[in-house]
């Protein structure tokens, strides 16, 4: 297979897949979008030189791999069923469509890509070019402080303890604090440039839980704001594990609203409950004014000769009649 | 009319869990029913399947297609905000008169 070498412009034999590779003929720096052709069976075929601009691959490093060769690994199966096969069953979908993409830089690096594609003959076989648009670089190097106040947010970067995390109009991590790696579990070299989300509800905490990768769960308050970084809107989320809190709680709600001996609600946990559900009759029958039934029932148990036994057979023979008693009422009732 | 593929990542039953897919039902209500199909994933019973969708945090809602994709994340409350995020159509206005 024929090939203009890219140092010397001699045609020289290759059997690299790449057949057509006429660098200098263009001046592409002037091009913003890189073409990138992909055979039917997803591997590159044709790498221009605003491709290797944009990802720092060759066309000759580049030449027959796959596409997921140069996306972020959960675009590739994206790319694969709404660009590929749409683009080569010529259905509208594919033509021509315009999404946002991560692609991965030779670097490392993570780039956002708009693309869009087409049907393509290529040597008479079936393909598909692609062009890319690369819109801007993730930075994945938070310790690169371009202000004058690099002492100050080094301090911050390293000292805060509530997870500081900046994601991008798109959900995307753009940065993340170290409070956030140790609370996630991950590094941000694995994070930023990945999905988190966007946050729907700003100025307010909100509780989301937050799976680690050893697959534990923490549960997590989540509180966002809308700011501007980098001269673009993003969401400035800052997250705070509130694990241990939440077991208190329900620790403190056990001890407030049952009592120790029996385990029953006590006259806290009797009143709340009472109160909630008078509430919920209320609804019930607001919602449905033909319903016939009562609002609310209530039913009073009370033992009889309690007395008789603590005085005759001691406190411990009471205590223990009162959790029979207990047993049988929650074997009984809801 | 493009489809669109919803997917609710969730852990397991906890309140947020139960909140989220309560509200995501009451919003899928009003939109026209043969525009997405949605699903359900439970992380603590398929954790594979959030791993491999790169989500680390529940509730999220993933649009998959059409493209590009979105997520989002939180107890979906927030109807007005969750339709232009995830690009879907404006909510027809019920006619006052239907049903009866």
């Amino acid at each position: 297979m024929k090939i203009l070498d890219k140092n010397d412009g001699e045609k020289v034999e290759d059997d690299s897949p790449i057949n057509c590779y006429e660098r200098d003929e263009v001046d592409e720096s002037q091009i913003s979008k890189a073409t990138v052709i992909f055979s039917e069976d997803g591997n590159i075929i044709f790498w221009s030189k605003t491709a290797e601009r944009i990802f720092g691959w060759t066309a000759r490093e580049v030449a027959g791999k796959p596409f997921s060769f140069i996306l972020y690994r959960q675009f590739s199966e994206v790319f694969h069923k709404e660009v590929m096969i749409p683009t080569l069953q010529n259905e509208p979908v594919g033509i021509a469509q315009f999404t946002i993409l991560l692609g991965v830089r030779k670097d490392g690096g993570r780039i956002q890509l708009s693309i869009s594609a087409d049907r393509w003959s290529f040597d008479g076989k079936k393909s598909v070019v692609v062009y890319f648009k690369g819109i801007k670089e993730c930075d994945t190097n938070m310790h690169r402080y371009e202000s004058a106040n690099f002492n100050l947010l080094k301090l911050m970067e390293q000292n805060v303890f509530e997870g500081i995390t900046i994601v991008d109009k798109t959900g995307m991590v753009v940065y993340m604090n170290h409070a956030t790696e140790i609370l996630l579990n991950r590094k941000s070299e694995d994070l930023i440039g990945n999905y988190f989300g966007l946050p729907m509800v700003t100025g307010k905490y909100i509780n989301i839980e937050i799976i680690k990768p050893d697959r534990s769960v923490r549960n997590v308050e989540m509180r966002s704001a809308e700011v501007i970084y980098k001269g673009e809107k993003a969401y400035f989320i800052s997250l705070r594990d509130v694990t241990e809190k939440e077991i208190l709680k329900a620790k403190l709600e056990e001890l407030a609203f049952r009592d120790k001996l029996t385990g029953l609600f006590n006259r806290s946990g009797f009143m709340f409950l009472a109160e909630q559900q008078i509430k919920y009759a209320k609804r019930i029958r607001h919602d449905n004014s033909r319903c016939e039934m009562p609002d609310v029932a209530m039913l009073f148990i009370d033992v009889d000769g309690l007395k008789y036994v603590n005085d005759n057979f001691g406190h411990k023979r009471g205590d223990s009649l009162l959790c029979t008693v207990a047993k049988l009422q929650t074997n009984t009732f809801r | 009319m493009n489809k669109y593929t919803l997917t609710l990542y969730v852990t397991g039953e906890s309140k947020k869990s139960k909140k989220a897919i309560k509200n995501l039902m009451n919003l899928c209500k009003k939109v026209t029913f043969d525009t997405y199909s949605l699903e359900i994933v439970d992380t603590l019973k398929n954790p594979v399947r959030a791993e491999k969708a790169g989500v680390i945090a529940t509730p999220t809602l993933v649009k998959e297609s059409p493209l590009p994709v979105k997520r989002i994340i939180g107890d979906l409350s927030s109807e007005e905000k969750i339709l232009s995020s995830l690009d879907f159509p404006p909510v027809p206005e019920r006619d006052s008169t239907e049903g009866k």
